[in-house]
């Protein structure tokens, strides 16, 4: 026998008391558990989509870019990235290297124009690059499917805007590189969706190599690295960047967080919320457990008076109830996890389908990413804030006088 | 644990009262007393005399007003009760009129709790707690729970309880008062034997005329004073 064991006695003497302290623990952890397990999903679905649709995990850009404005368009752009691409292509752990310049102008149907702002992409590398992140890659199908170059592809509703389709033709005219307009007639090849409805109004894309045609250059604005694991970012950065300047580029390397400031901002978002739900689901622990304590000490003052007078120390009883505290946080920790394993199983399985988000044009899959790390904290901090709950009560205790306990 | 003293506890002109909202009620009025390390001893008074609070401070789990309270010769009085509760573990032994058992612990886990808390090994534990409870006729019923057993046979548990750790003085107030007469007359016979079995003092109060004659030593309380004392 030992004081653990009867703190744990002593927790099942009012079963239905305990089972509701475990009931709000179960119900409030497991769902700050889904809550956690969602949130940590769509931080890791728009990591990987940022990563595998946009920056890559390692972005290769001029020295200069990044040092000043330029006086002329893609004045400090790459201009050898070809034989770059190579070098970068070679070392261990790169998936794929590709490149891309960014476009702005006008684009017109004939009787109306509109400003544009885009991509010239190299099509084929760039689905290879989503399909990594098993991401719809079919937005890129238009290009390949066509033998001719001198196409583009437009945002839903900008195609919706300028009332063309597949086929059609449109004119785009931008500023090249050396400071003069071009135009081009091009063959409308598709259009694909965004994120959200301002960014389709907007959106054209168009292969590398018709845009150096139009913009009349080889450079391009940066080359774009994917790598075999995102883990490997930070020390490939340093590989790429040793690289690069031993052969004697001029150039600076990226990492995709610099980079990625919508995934900062959405995940600041999801944190902010999931602390604060935290924080109150872990006052309402705290105080439900404090609650079944403080009854506890109440309904059993002669039986501590009775401890006393036998020579329990009142640390010895005061510890007694911490115990019954931290089994409370344990047990309920254990039912906690358990709970939140079977119900994001389920609702994984489920696959269901959440309405979209305000400014967003398609909805998203309701899963839970499970992560061990997250569970470890969660269980913790349980058994923390239950134990602590029963501290104030507890204290109580280290405060009764024996006389006036014996009478109770 | 047990120390061997002539006079064990000494009350020198205690004084104690309680509060019972505006009014002040005195319970004891400059009792002196003396209690050896052999007394078997009766505190008899009607209800109010201040029995219990008598108990109490020979106990050391309440502090007299006024006086003072020796133990071995040695002035606990300024001692605060926390710091006493030693004293309480170590040497003395506590039976009450409701018995006052822990519910959630078996028998045997009953007595063995002062043992626990006298960090006694485990394997010694078991062998003492065994040997008082065959002595007070319990050992096959060790396993039950205080719900299960009738008023005798919890208080017996709460005498083996007060004895395990071999005290040198038992302290029980009113300890047949929950019990009918032939029950507490056994109850009376059993501390008296396990008295002399283990030369362990006892002082218990009591109401009741018909066991006055049992102790040693009679000390009779009235209005919180001490009438006085036979010795037998």
């Amino acid at each position: 026998m030992s004081f653990l064991k009867i703190g744990l006695r002593n927790l099942f003497r009012q079963k239905r008391r305990t089972v509701i302290s475990l009931m709000v623990i179960i119900f409030g952890v497991g769902i700050l558990l889904l809550t956690l397990g969602h949130s940590r999903y769509i931080s890791w679905g728009l990591r990987e989509m940022t990563i595998h649709s946009e920056t890559g995990h390692l972005q290769v850009f001029h020295r200069k870019f990044y040092e000043g404005d330029e006086e002329t368009f893609l004045q400090f752009g790459l201009e050898d990235y070809g034989k770059m691409r190579l070098e970068i292509g070679r070392l261990e752990g790169v998936a794929l290297v590709l490149a891309r310049v960014e476009l702005m102008g006008l684009i017109s149907n004939g009787e109306k124009s509109v400003a544009c702002i885009g991509q010239a992409v190299e099509p084929e590398l760039e689905k290879q690059l989503r399909q990594r992140a098993r991401l719809s890659d079919d937005m890129f199908d238009p290009f390949l499917a066509v033998d001719n170059m001198e196409v583009i592809a437009l945002g839903k509703e900008l195609a919706s805007s300028l009332n063309v389709r597949r086929g059609d033709f449109v004119t785009l005219m931008v500023t090249t590189a050396n400071g003069a307009l071009n135009a081009m007639d091009l063959q409308v090849a598709g259009t694909f969706s965004g994120f959200s409805p301002e960014y389709e109004a907007r959106a054209i894309l168009m292969p590398l190599q018709t845009a150096s045609i139009l913009l009349n250059t080889k450079k391009v604005r940066n080359l774009i690295v994917a790598l075999e694991e995102t883990s490997l970012t930070e020390s490939m950065a340093g590989r790429v960047n040793r690289l690069l300047q031993e052969k004697g580029y001029q150039t600076t390397v990226r990492e995709w967080p610099e980079l990625a400031v919508y995934y900062k901002k959405v995940k600041q978002f999801y944190n902010q919320i999931t602390g604060f739900l935290s924080l109150a689901l872990f006052l309402i622990i705290l105080f439900s457990t404090s609650n079944t304590i403080i009854m506890a000490v109440m309904e059993r003052t002669r039986e501590i008076g009775t401890l006393l007078s036998l020579g329990t120390s009142r640390f010895q009883v005061f510890k007694s109830f911490l115990f019954e505290g931290f089994f409370i946080g344990l047990f309920g920790g254990i039912l906690s996890l358990l709970f939140a394993l079977a119900v994001s199983f389920f609702i994984n399985r489920l696959q269901i389908i959440l309405p979209p988000a305000p400014g967003q044009t398609s909805g998203y899959p309701l899963l839970i990413r499970n992560e061990w790390v997250f569970f470890a904290w969660v269980f913790l901090a349980t058994i923390i804030v239950s134990t602590l709950s029963s501290f104030l009560p507890a204290l109580r205790v280290t405060r009764l006088k024996i006389i006036k306990a014996l009478s109770d | 644990m047990r120390q061997n003293s002539e006079n064990l506890i000494r009350l020198q002109n205690v004084c104690r009262s309680y509060r019972l909202g505006k009014t002040v009620v005195p319970a004891l009025r400059e009792v002196a007393l003396e209690i050896g390390s052999k007394d078997f001893c009766v505190i008899a008074g009607p209800s109010g005399s201040g029995k219990t609070s008598l108990l109490n401070l020979a106990g050391l789990v309440d502090k007299p007003d006024k006086g003072k309270i020796w133990w071995d010769g040695r002035d606990i009085t300024p001692c605060s009760l926390n710091s006493l509760f030693r004293m309480r573990r170590d040497r003395i032994g506590y039976i009450f009129q409701t018995f006052n058992l822990i519910p959630v612990l078996s028998v045997f886990e009953n007595v063995e709790y002062p043992l626990l808390l006298c960090r006694i090994h485990r394997k010694k534990r078991r062998e003492i707690v065994d040997a008082v409870l065959e002595e007070v006729g319990l050992y096959e019923r060790k396993k039950h729970k205080p719900k299960e057993l009738s008023g005798g046979e919890r208080q017996r548990v709460s005498i083996a309880r007060a004895v395990v750790k071999n005290p040198d003085v038992v302290l029980a107030d009113e300890p047949t008062a929950n019990l009918d007469s032939v029950t507490g007359k056994k109850i009376l016979d059993l501390m008296f034997s396990l008295h002399l079995e283990k030369g362990i003092a006892f002082v218990f109060s009591s109401h009741d005329p018909r066991i006055f004659g049992m102790g040693k030593k009679l000390v009779r309380l009235r209005d919180g004073i001490v009438e006085n004392i036979e010795e037998n």
